[in-house]
């Protein structure tokens, strides 16, 4: 049976004059934002794998969790650039540009830089005409890292004398004029691939960075279940708690949860 | 290679080159010498301050702060990027431009090497060049990606072989990947010759902070409530913290067993279980660590029924699990619920983005940078993994830079140190004022060639 989940990516951003909503093809936007009724009675809930955090709600969850852990201060806090700093910065006051007015005065945060980019690149998308190309000259084909051997037996046999190209010389490090007479042993001979070509590099070089986005690593793809652990002693959370779906470890530390952690009081 | 179409006649530079590693958390500064060396490089917190009596502390005035109980901080560097200039504006002038600033310069006659995190949004770039030449009026400016400067190191070396020669001081690494684990994020950056691949470039988002920030939570949880205490988190984070070799034995042995057949502790256990003794700004005194000793609990207890009676006693809480359970995120960021790949992972994902030609030159020259580096056993742990992952064939070499910090700053100093690269690399304010904003990110970008 397939594994389907929603992942939940509602981001909505609001900064000072209007708000930005990215927006990804139909309605799964506000399916993110709005679990049906159904879904949230503990009886779907669990029902999906066993172990696995399958309601939207609990994505949510661990999304707004991840968004905690990303903040610089737990509190909200204001601090303004003291203004006697503000009004004697050293030198004689000289007119600052437009720019550089509009730029000090902006209030945008990191949020809703990103928010613009994303809105740019979907605007991209919909009007490929209009846009710069992003795509690079080169596409390389984005096999899985764990597809290690796939190297063909052609490529090792045109390796031969390959070794004493230029990239290679960085790792060996055979230039300093110290090369093993055993290196032309057949069997200890390097199985490695040839450098890649000067051109080949030279549109790997000029290929324009990615988006932030597109940057981030991917996960897994053999999809390693997830570790939990247990919220009050840190050990294997081998059990969930009934009302909120907290991991626990055994009866002490649900004694613990229920106590004053548990955040729901009416399954 | 296209002509040049300016003349190098016209382009004299001034003979003062400062870089700027512009960290989220700390700002790496310094004027770059002929023989360049980590003592020239200060680190300032880039941040401003606001302690419990309302004070504001600017950047490096912080080193004057002696209490940091629920300091809360505002910092304009987000992600790795400048957002903040309003902020960003306010230290710079305090490090640079003010009368008695630390490091005093004249913009006009000076040269400006600032690093930048990868990826940066095309609008924070343009503000930032904007900032540059029409607020400072630096006299040239080049822009480049933090992790590409710390391939003008002497990469070989730190694998053990011989200094390189001098002549050959100011050649980047021919192949180098450069990972970068800081406060924000940890990014992955593969390069050749010094230029960064960025259509390789990978990041993890788990850095120094989201650390910190996690083992906040589990302390306010299991101990007191630390959520106003960032600053001493980070020290305990700094001072207890591990990368187990072994994530699940570690585990087992700091379990404390069941409540009817509590676990008698184990020899070995001991290594692991610490007690943190937390600051007294009163007293004016450091928080540290210091071994466990199960005895002390007791008379804590004690101490605490009979409230009030005696002298002060100082604070501590006891350590287990927290310990390598929060540093283990970069290798587990699914342990928190990032849908991400461990760090090792995202290094081979990186290079999955390469010519497989490339990657033995790449995986036997990876330089490990950033703070997080210095979490002990990180190092090893970090080796083991990549070992597992990439291909058998490959060798793998890791090295630390001799200080992680610093390193991105040193390589902008070894570059700086050579006047023809330096050249190379920089844009006058003059080139600005004619050819404008958009023509300059074209140029650091590598777009456009002048």
């Amino acid at each position: 049976m397939p594994h389907i989940e929603v992942l939940a990516n509602s981001t909505s951003i609001r900064a000072p004059g209007y708000t930005l909503v990215p927006d990804h093809g139909q309605g799964t936007v506000q399916a993110a934002v709005q679990p049906t009724a159904g879904r949230n009675k503990r009886g779907t809930r669990f029902a999906g794998i066993a172990g696995a955090d399958t309601t939207v709600a609990q994505q949510n969850a661990v999304l707004k969790h991840l968004a905690d852990l990303d903040r610089d201060s737990q509190r909200d806090v204001q601090i303004a650039v003291p203004s006697k700093q503000r009004d004697s910065a050293g030198k004689v006051q000289k007119k600052t540009t437009t720019n550089v007015r509009r730029i000090l005065m902006s209030q945008k945060t990191f949020a809703n830089h990103l928010a613009d980019e994303e809105a740019l690149l979907a605007l991209q998308h919909q009007h490929p005409s209009s846009a710069t190309p992003r795509v690079p000259a080169l596409r390389l084909s984005r096999s899985t890292p764990n597809a290690k051997r796939s190297w063909t037996s052609e490529e090792q046999s045109t390796h031969g004398e390959a070794l004493q190209t230029g990239a290679l010389r960085a790792g060996r490090n055979v230039s300093r004029g110290t090369r093993d007479r055993l290196d032309d042993e057949p069997l200890l001979k390097s199985q490695v691939p040839s450098a890649p070509s000067e051109e080949v590099m030279e549109a790997l070089l000029s290929g324009p960075p990615l988006s932030y986005s597109a940057a981030r690593a991917a996960p897994s793809p053999s999809g390693k279940p997830q570790r939990h652990f247990c919220e009050i002693c840190g050990y294997w959370g081998t059990i969930k708690c009934m009302k909120c779906g907290t991991r626990v470890c055994g009866l002490e530390c649900k004694g613990a949860h229920d106590d004053g952690r548990c955040l729901k009081f009416y399954a | 290679m296209a002509p040049r179409q300016a003349k190098p006649a016209e382009r004299v530079l001034p003979n003062q080159t400062l870089i700027i590693d512009n960290g989220a958390h700390t700002m790496k500064a310094g004027f770059a010498t002929s023989e360049p060396s980590l003592e020239d490089c200060q680190v300032i917190p880039n941040c401003l301050a606001k302690d419990r009596g309302k004070h504001v502390w600017i950047g490096a005035q912080l080193e004057k702060c002696n209490d940091f109980g629920e300091i809360a901080f505002r910092r304009p560097v987000e992600k790795g990027f400048i957002v903040n200039w309003e902020a960003e504006k306010a230290i710079w002038d305090n490090t640079f431009f003010e009368q008695n600033a630390k490091l005093v310069c004249d913009p006009q006659n000076t040269n400006l090497i600032l690093t930048e995190a990868p990826n940066t949004p095309t609008p924070l770039q343009t503000n930032c060049d904007q900032v540059i030449f029409e607020e400072y009026e630096f006299a040239s400016y080049s822009r480049s990606l933090g992790p590409s400067l710390n391939a003008y190191h002497d990469i070989q070396n730190l694998f053990g072989k011989l200094p390189r020669e001098h002549h050959l001081a100011a050649l980047p690494a021919e192949c180098l990947l450069v990972i970068d684990s800081g406060y924000s994020h940890s990014t992955v950056t593969p390069l050749f010759n010094g230029r960064p691949i960025q259509q390789a470039v990978r990041r993890l988002d788990i850095g120094g902070k989201l650390l910190t920030n996690y083992l906040k939570e589990l302390i306010s949880i299991r101990h007191y409530n630390m959520s106003d205490e960032t600053y001493v988190m980070n020290e305990i984070k700094e001072a207890v913290c591990y990368v187990g070799e072994d994530f699940r034995r570690d585990l087992e042995r700091t379990w404390k067993g069941t409540s009817a057949n509590r676990k008698k502790p184990l020899p070995d256990e001991q290594d692991i279980v610490v007690d943190y003794v937390l600051p007294d700004y009163n007293a004016h005194k450091h928080g540290f660590m210091r071994a466990h000793d199960p005895s002390l609990t007791a008379k804590m207890r004690k101490m605490g029924s009979m409230s009030g009676a005696g002298d002060v006693v100082e604070d501590y809480m006891t350590l287990g699990n927290e310990r390598f359970t929060v540093p283990e995120l970069l290798f587990n960021p699914g342990d928190v619920g990032m849908k991400q790949e461990g760090l090792p992972a995202t290094v081979l994902q990186s290079l999955s983005g390469l010519p497989p030609g490339l990657w033995p030159a790449m995986l036997a020259n990876i330089l490990v940078v950033g703070g997080n580096s210095r979490i002990e056993g990180f190092m090893s742990r970090l080796k083991t993994e990549i070992r597992q992952l990439a291909p058998s064939e490959c060798v793998v070499r890791i090295a630390r830079a001799p200080d992680p910090i610093k390193s991105t700053w040193l390589g902008g100093a070894y570059l700086a140190a050579n006047p023809v690269a330096l050249k190379a690399v920089q844009v006058t304010r003059e080139e600005y004022n004619e050819n404008g904003s958009v023509w300059l990110g074209k140029v650091f970008s590598g777009a456009a060639r002048r």
